[in-house]
């Protein structure tokens, strides 16, 4: 028995981050990933009763990590860059 | 504490569950613990003087965040740190195991690929192998490497180990070796001990616990497991071989109400430090996990309690070191010092050792040797030594790829990816790929809980820190 679901704005939340926040959801909280033309559709077994708010909480930090990735970008590109340099160097 | 603003640098982020800490850590293995739910927010939203002056001062110089004019200057800092883990990670193979033979004379409850009876027929390595071994260990080893004799029961063919390491003194002789012998010590000879003493070797015996936990695990057909092994333990003390020998326990179901028992049991043998480890999840038939096995929950939950009752013993003023806590502490605090394989990324398959197998097979892991008596999948044979020394790295390269923690689903925004390894066989082998599904991997279940565990008792617990800070020389 699935509960009804859970409607995610599609022009707010990505696919990917959706996906990304289900993954870690416990196992007990068995899921269904639907989408209409507007919304995302998350629907979760009825016996556990906090998926959801498990689902908010994983969604709210990788939120948080893709705006730190937006802000460092370029400096995690040239510190990876900088470093296969210098291992090329010194090899 | 600087006046400028501060910006973040790159960093991973975990909340530690059942706490109100927030683990933070760099691409240069620092951390910071941050206490308030909002802390993390704060930080990454810019908010920083909404934290603590202490805690921006500490993020500060940890690199975590920096000030405009110290920017690119950190940046090339954590690019030093990365290209250091590169090289490590990259390094030519340290630890060589070798299977003198399958054979054994124990029944342990949770080794079911790694054994044959005591008198099974070709179950032994040929010793008119020994010199394509030592060509392959010359060819591929590095200056200092570490030969490992494990089973089956290594010391059934101690005529091998003889002649290997006599031969190995004349043809690695350019190179700092040191050998260990992982034994259930009940053939142990008095010939075998002088044997031990005379070539500085060390050993690494098994012991569960009481002889009731003992006998559990590890029954013998042929003896009292519990009381043969401590006989040998009184043959090794009358050797000055106390300083010789460290011991590994194996955890079952049954232990696990048991933990402050154990760890007090463990202590009682005066011996200064233990390497308890949970079950390897391989080979094993449903019946036997419902009776032995546990999840990753379930053993942290025996673990804290075993640890506690360390760190409480270590208090009290005798330095006793839990093996596998130190393991987790080094790769936090002493990056590099510790080349336990399990922990690599790339994964230590290959990369950090290679084992031969008693029928002259090469495999790139233990894992993968068990794997492969259970599978008899080809893939996982890298060489055999009964016709080259040679090697083929074709299929563990496909293997090895899917094996760099920041590429990997589920590894590449966990926090602990700076101190964490990746195992690619034991996810191939239960869950039949290499990567794995890491939200239902006892490995990643296991490593998280470990390293949740240790960041919380660094900060909750003085007695824990400084018992920590002991260990690691700190």
């Amino acid at each position: 028995m699935m509960t009804s679901p859970l409607k995610l704005k599609k022009n707010k939340y990505s696919e990917h981050l959706i996906r990304k926040s289900l993954y870690w959801l416990s196992k007990d909280c068995a899921w269904k990933f639907d989408e209409n033309d507007t919304y995302w559709l998350i629907s979760f077994n009825s016996e556990v009763d906090n998926c959801e708010q498990q689902l908010h909480k994983l969604l709210n930090d990788n939120i948080l990590r893709e705006e730190l990735d937006k802000q460092t970008n370029q400096v995690r590109y040239d510190i990876i860059l900088s470093a296969l340099k210098k291992v090329q160097s010194d090899s | 504490m600087t006046l400028e603003a501060t910006f973040n640098l790159p960093f991973l982020f975990r909340r530690i569950p059942k706490t109100n800490l927030t683990i933070t850590t760099g691409y240069n293995g620092a951390f910071c613990l941050l206490e308030e739910e909002s802390n993390i927010e704060d930080l990454i939203r810019n908010n920083h003087e909404r934290l603590p002056k202490e805690k921006i001062s500490e993020l500060e110089a940890k690199s975590l965040v920096s000030t405009q004019s110290e920017y690119a200057l950190k940046a090339s800092l954590h690019a030093s740190s990365l290209a250091t883990q590169i090289y490590r990670s990259l390094a030519k193979p340290s630890l060589f195991m070798i299977v003198p033979t399958l054979r054994c004379d124990h029944d342990c409850r949770y080794c079911q690929v790694s054994r044959a009876p005591i008198n099974a027929e070709g179950k032994d390595l040929s010793a008119k192998n020994i010199d394509n071994a030592l060509n392959l260990i010359e060819s591929t080893s590095d200056e200092e490497l570490k030969i490992e004799f494990q089973g089956g029961e290594p010391l059934l063919n101690f005529k091998f180990i003889k002649e290997f390491i006599s031969k190995a003194k004349v043809k690695l002789k350019e190179k700092n070796v040191s050998y260990v012998i992982c034994t259930t010590l009940t053939n142990l000879t008095n010939e075998i001990a002088d044997f031990i003493k005379d070539e500085n070797i060390q050993i690494s015996a098994s012991i569960d616990g009481d002889a009731n936990t003992h006998k559990y695990n590890r029954p013998s057909k042929y003896y009292d497991s519990y009381d043969l092994l401590q006989d040998k333990r009184r043959l090794l003390s009358e050797k000055n071989l106390d300083s010789h020998t460290s011991y590994i326990a194996t955890v079952t179901r049954p232990s696990l109400g048991n933990a402050q028992e154990l760890a007090e049991f463990f202590f009682s043998l005066s011996i200064d430090s233990i390497f308890i480890r949970p079950l390897t999840p391989l080979g094993f038939a449903s019946s036997t996990v419902r009776a032995i096995g546990y999840t990753a929950d379930e053993y942290m939950d025996f673990y804290k309690q075993f640890l506690k009752e360390i760190i409480r013993i270590n208090i009290q003023g005798t330095r006793f070191v839990d093996e596998m806590a130190l393991i987790h502490l080094n790769r936090i605090f002493r990056p590099g010092s510790t080349q336990y394989v399990d922990m690599k990324s790339p994964a230590g398959l290959v990369l950090g050792g290679l084992i031969i197998n008693y029928d002259g097979k090469v495999f790139g892991s233990d894992e993968s040797r068990m794997l492969w008596e259970m599978t008899h999948s080809k893939e996982l044979i890298i060489g055999d030594i009964t016709l080259s020394s040679d090697l083929d790295f074709t299929n563990l390269t496909k293997t090895l790829k899917d094996s760099f923690l920041f590429a990997l689903p589920g590894c590449s925004e966990c926090a602990y990816q700076p101190y964490c390894g990746a195992d690619p066989i034991h996810h191939l082998a239960t869950q039949g790929d290499p990567i794995g599904n890491k939200s239902d991997s006892f490995f990643c279940n296991f490593q998280t809980l470990m390293y949740d565990m240790i960041f919380t008792m660094w900060h909750n617990s003085n007695d824990a820190r400084k018992v920590f800070r002991t260990w690691l020389k700190l």
